[in-house]
């Protein structure tokens, strides 16, 4: 099951080969806990432990960039196998981001 | 165990502060679409909606749902918010106010009402969004699975503009490409493994861009494909999830139809790369914030209760009062060890409270972010239109004393609007511009946050005031006459005299003006108003900006010793009896050319006590200037105020009371208010310092030296601004008054030989006249012979009475000089002269009488 922690200015989460069949209402629960407050500088989610994430893990990870990379710095690990089934799709989460900044 | 309780009060606390940001976006939005005010708007309501949730406060994440949903099409500027709609989302703020303010039957406060008019905005949006979308290039239009049950139900009432990045829009633009967006639900792919989404899209035709979320609002993707013709969306949608929608942004073919569309006035239709220039606008504003909130990020910030801070700044008042009497003790034991230890404890303990007091202090902009709301809500009930200016909202001031404060400012805000400014007929009419001009500013001085509230409106009726004074026995008729503009417009600080009732005929609002300077007191401000008729008013708060601790003057006056605010003094001066002058019944004292006014605080404070004061302490307000003559000055110490009691509530004079060292308690004096019972003018202030100017400034500046019936007469150079040759011809006489007609004015004339009753003189053929200005009337004294200025004497005797008027006499090239004190005189010729014009009235009327008498 995936596991949430906060510490000092840091959110973690990371989420474990179970969580390929997550539900919407448990993964919106991770989410919410997820949040950024006043003392969160880094948030870090770690899909390492799932090679082949379910998208919704992966639009919510996206959703949960767009609402909050402004404010927080966001650090994403994946699984080299997630990495380049993203590069060959161009599922590019923080190129929205970054294309309206620049 | 997580703390209920403690969580919603957070929550409260938060969406309390998200709804006065919330408010203030709102009413920016007046002036126009800003993307950063419609994203910090939009944020607000998805906050509040989200957190709700937990707490299961069901009303308020209903309506702050739908809020979020009109002002998500906002936000993608599918609409513009009209009037009707600020209108709206202002309630919607109010009504989750309200069922904040009482979390618990939150869930029982009807909302249905605003519900309905966010609906029904938000179709109109709907509507409004596929209006402008037909034809229209630069925007998305539609394929998608319409009529094709709830996926078409789907379809229009989600319906939202897609903003790219703006680099494939020009991309495409550039090269000729049609751009093809498919939007696919979450629900429909959740669970589908990357590797399979990933065979799917590859699948698909054209050149993919990018797969991006749609907007932070929702949790769709959009998948960009880019090709030369528009692609066949039957064969995509083969490939893709049933709902999920597709749809073509294709500049190449309808360039000519928008520029023809371009010209037509379509305000609310979307513009050429709306999809991307909002988008640009915002990430502009966003770069700035984001720049705030990265430098602010640094900072650690912690939600302290204000309980905690309270009791905080409790233990440190009472530390002072122990420090201060350990000092004392110390001091007295004449142990020097301890006396260094002691020096060192007490800089620590001072530190110590100043963080614990600045832990209190808030940004004014707490207070005035609540003004634009006000301005605007008493301006479209009065059907006035003003322009608000606030500046300083970054000064700090206790929390405590802007919750103080709050009351009076509203209170001022809502006068200057019903009463000041005026409508724009009106304003025209004045020659003014429509719109009224309403000014907040703040500053720090001295320890004191000043606050001005400014207006361009008609100003005070000081007329309509005289007759309400008179009317409510306030002053008699004669008093009221007397009274000038500052001592008229103080009336309307009198309970019972407010502006509402007396100046105009808008009815009152419950906050009297006497109730905004009693607030002000209660916290040791003070509030004066200054106003010119027919071109504004400034009302000035000064309040201290912390509260509690004081650094005072301690002296002595009598046998009882008292404080004066530091902030308040200027100097100390050792003064002698002889030193002081008398100018009518106040005493003055000459302060480097200038007459200050003297308050002996012995006489003020019915101290019988034989003990001549010694010290001048100076002390000043914002308005006033004066000196307090006191025994002794004793030392400068921090001292904790504690409010008089109740019963002390008539005592104006005091500002508090604060315990010593030695436990005594210690009056502190409220300089504003010594100066108001008094009755110190500012402007009579002035005319001393006029008055002053004859024997003081002027020994600089020099005395000019005449003739007059064979003696020497001096004037101040500085006081002169004329000096004429005439002829004894143009001199006029009527009843014992000699004029002259001098630029289109009948000018006295002053005639030194018979004021002083210098003898029969023959004045010559040609004369001097030395023209004067005293108190807004021309005077001018007659002279035989006008010499040299003369700023060195060889002998000045101020101290020997030389006659009414005369200021010194002097020694001048072996000749004595009398100087003269031409205010004075020129006051004493008019009112002897008015008194000789009506006793000779009253014998010319008896005469009359008596011949009639006669002849009858």
């Amino acid at each position: 099951m995936a596991n949430f922690f906060r510490r000092s200015s840091t959110a973690s989460l990371s989420f474990e080969h179970t969580d390929a069949k997550i539900d919407a209402a448990h993964l919106e629960e991770l989410f919410t806990d997820l949040k950024p407050d006043d003392q969160t500088e880094t948030v870090r989610i770690n899909l390492n432990e799932l090679p082949d994430p379910p998208m919704n893990i992966l639009i919510a990870v996206g959703q949960f960039a767009a609402d909050h990379s402004e404010n927080v710095s966001i650090e994403t690990k994946v699984h080299p196998q997630t990495a380049q089934q993203m590069n060959k799709i161009n599922l590019g989460w923080f190129e929205y981001q970054e294309a309206e900044n620049g | 165990m997580v703390d209920y309780s403690k969580l919603l009060n957070n929550y409260i606390s938060e969406a309390s502060d998200l709804l006065d940001e919330a408010e203030e976006a709102v009413l920016a939005l007046e002036n126009g679409f800003e993307a950063s005010k419609v994203d910090r708007l939009f944020r607000a309501m998805h906050t509040i909606k989200g957190n709700a949730g937990l707490f299961d406060l069901v009303r308020i994440r209903e309506l702050a749902h739908a809020a979020e949903t009109v002002l998500g099409y906002v936000r993608n500027q599918t609409i513009t918010l009209e009037m009707d709609g600020i209108d709206l989302i202002l309630m919607v703020v109010d009504r989750l106010r309200q069922m904040m303010s009482d979390t618990e039957k939150s869930n029982e406060v009807e909302i249905e009402d605003l519900i309905e008019k966010l609906n029904a905005l938000a179709g109109e949006t709907i509507e409004k969004s596929e209006d402008s979308e037909n034809g229209s290039a630069g925007t998305v239009s539609e394929h998608g699975p319409e009529g094709e049950g709830t996926a078409a139900v789907t379809s229009s009432t989600i319906r939202l503009k897609i903003s790219l990045p703006s680099k494939y829009v020009k991309e495409a633009e550039l090269e000729g490409r049609v751009l093809t967006l498919i939007l696919i639900e979450p629900d429909s792919i959740a669970h589908m493994p990357l590797t399979q989404f990933s065979a799917m899209v590859e699948g698909l035709p054209g050149q993919r861009k990018a797969i991006l979320p749609v907007s932070e609002k929702s949790t769709r993707i959009v998948i960009v494909l880019s090709a030369a013709e528009p692609l066949d969306t039957d064969s995509l949608k083969s490939q893709l999830p049933a709902d999920a929608m597709i749809r073509v942004l294709d500049k190449r073919e309808k360039e000519p139809q928008q520029e023809a569309q371009t010209g037509a006035t379509q305000p609310d239709q979307p513009k050429e790369d709306a999809a991307a220039s909002p988008k640009e606008a915002t990430a502009k504003t966003n770069g700035k914030e984001k720049k705030a909130v990265q430098s602010g990020s640094h900072e650690n910030h912690l939600k302290v209760s204000a309980e905690l801070i309270q009791s905080l700044i409790n233990l440190a008042s009472e530390t002072v009062i122990a420090r201060n009497e350990l000092v004392q003790k110390v001091q007295e034991s004449g142990d020097t060890s301890l006396q260094a230890s002691t020096k060192k404890i007490n800089q620590l303990v001072s530190r110590l409270q100043e963080e614990i007091m600045r832990t209190r202090l808030q940004e004014l902009d707490l207070l005035f972010q609540r003004v634009p709301r006000l301005v605007r809500d008493t301006s479209h009930a009065t059907g006035k239109q003003i322009e608000l200016v606030t500046e300083g909202g970054d000064v700090e001031l206790d929390r405590a004393l802007i919750d103080a404060i709050s009351d009076p400012v509203t209170h001022l805000v809502r006068n200057a609007i019903d009463h000041g400014i005026e409508g724009p007929e009106e304003r025209k009419a004045a020659g003014k511009g429509p719109v009224g001009r309403l000014e907040l500013s703040a500053g720090l001085r001295s320890g004191n946050v000043i606050l001005n509230l400014s207006d361009d409106g008609r100003g005070l009726n000081y007329d309509r005031i005289r007759e309400k004074a008179i009317e409510k026995g306030i002053a008699s008729t004669e008093h009221a006459m007397e009274m000038d503009h500052k001592a008229l417009a103080d009336l309307i600080f009198l309970p019972g005299f407010s502006t509402s009732q007396e100046v105009t005929t808008t009815s009152g609002r419950g906050v009297g003006m006497d109730v905004v300077r009693s607030n002000l007191k209660r916290v040791g401000g003070s509030a004066e108003i200054v106003s010119e008729t027919g071109k504004g008013t400034t009302v000035t708060l000064v309040i201290p900006q912390t509260l509690s601790i004081l650094n005072c003057l301690l002296l002595r006056s009598g046998d009882a010793r008292y404080g004066i605010a530091q902030a308040n003094l200027k100097e100390v001066l050792q003064v002698t009896k002889e030193d002081l002058d008398h100018i009518r019944e106040h005493l003055a004292y000459e302060l480097r050319g200038h007459l200050l006014p003297v308050v002996d605080l012995q006489q003020l404070l019915w101290d019988k006590t034989d003990d001549e004061g010694q010290f001048i302490a100076v002390v000043a307000t914002e308005t006033h200037r004066f000196g307090l003559l006191i025994s002794e000055v004793l030392n400068s110490e921090e001292v904790v105020i504690r409010p008089l009691g109740p019963e002390f509530a008539d005592v104006r004079l005091f500002a508090g009371a604060a315990i010593m060292g030695d436990g005594e308690a210690v009056l502190i004096m409220d300089v504003a208010s010594v100066a108001r019972h008094m009755d110190l003018d500012p402007a009579s202030i002035a005319n001393e310092e006029i008055a002053a100017m004859n024997l003081s400034d002027n020994m600089t500046d020099g005395y000019l030296l005449f003739d007059s019936a064979g003696y020497r007469f001096g004037v101040p150079v500085g006081s002169v601004p004329r000096v004429e040759k005439i002829s004894r011809k143009h001199i006029d006489k009527f009843l014992d008054l000699e004029t002259i007609n001098y630029r289109s004015q009948i000018v006295p004339l002053v005639s030194l030989d018979k004021i002083y009753d210098l003898g029969n003189h023959q004045r010559a053929e040609d004369l001097y006249m030395i023209v004067f200005q005293i108190n807004g009337f021309q005077v001018a004294l007659l002279a035989d012979d006008v010499f040299n200025v003369e700023d060195q004497f060889q002998a000045l005797d101020r101290d020997t009475y030389s006659g009414p008027s005369v200021h010194a006499q002097a020694i001048s090239n072996d000749v004595k000089v009398l100087l003269l004190d031409i205010q004075d005189l020129a006051m004493n010729f008019k009112k002897d002269h008015s008194h000789k014009l009506k006793q000779k009235e009253e014998l010319e009327r008896e005469k009359e009488e008596k011949q009639k008498v006669e002849s009858a």
